[in-house]
């Protein structure tokens, strides 16, 4: 399993008893940057593709 | 300060537990000593400017518990001490899509020491802005719920109001 490498970073943080809040730093290990997601292809579309490929002779 | 029924009447109907105004970009905000308690609901609104273009996300902590897997994704119920649902393994509960602002709304409660979750969809006034939501998560404490994190890039600017039904 590798080493998630932490980071430096700046947190906010807040007091919800004095109402007051302070800057601090911390390290820490970033959640893996989302991916794109794919949309699923329709199956109907995915017939009209094939066929028309056939039709034009790509395959 | 807190939310009114509007009208006459000047009874607020919410108490303000944390507004939180970020004045400088940064990776997290925390608000401690939150307290929660059992079967109380909280609701959170933030003003989301992402730090950053492109896909991003953010998570939601309690009690500094960062650990992907204490987190399930769930359908929405929980009883006695057991959760079901599939594990999704992480807190993610908003994604902005392209560096825009987004409103992200939720309601943190707890139930049977579950603090669950529940992201509603937030759009952005902007056409710049858009922002995916629609699960939630539970994560069972072993003891009170006092702190509760925000992990975002977030840009100065951002906001972020915490409140509690009287």
């Amino acid at each position: 399993m590798a080493i998630l490498k932490k980071i430096k970073g700046k947190r906010i943080v807040y007091d919800a008893k004095t109402k007051k809040q302070r800057e601090e730093t911390f390290y820490f290990t970033p959640e893996p940057e989302p991916k794109e997601e794919l949309e699923l292809l329709n199956i109907q579309d995915a017939i009209k593709l094939v066929k028309y490929a056939k039709k034009q002779g790509w395959i | 300060m807190g939310f009114t029924t509007g009208g006459s009447s000047s009874t607020p109907i919410f108490k303000e537990i944390a507004s939180v105004n970020i004045t400088s970009n940064c990776d997290s905000v925390s608000i401690e000593n939150v307290n929660l308690a059992n079967d109380e609901i909280y609701f959170f609104t933030i003003l989301w400017y992402p730090n950053t273009t492109g896909l991003t996300n953010m998570y939601l902590y309690v009690n500094d518990d960062t650990e992907a897997t204490n987190y399930l994704r769930q359908n929405f119920s929980a009883s006695g001490s057991s959760v079901g649902g599939n594990r999704s393994g992480d807190a993610q509960i908003a994604r902005c899509d392209d560096g825009g602002y987004s409103l992200v709304q939720g309601v943190l409660t707890l139930c049977n020491n579950y603090p669950i979750a529940i992201s509603t969809s937030g759009r952005a006034a902007t056409e710049s802005g858009m922002c995916r939501m629609g699960h939630y998560w539970c994560r069972k404490v072993a003891g009170n719920v006092t702190k509760i994190t925000f992990s975002a890039k977030f840009k100065a600017g951002s906001r972020i109001w915490l409140y509690s039904k009287k």
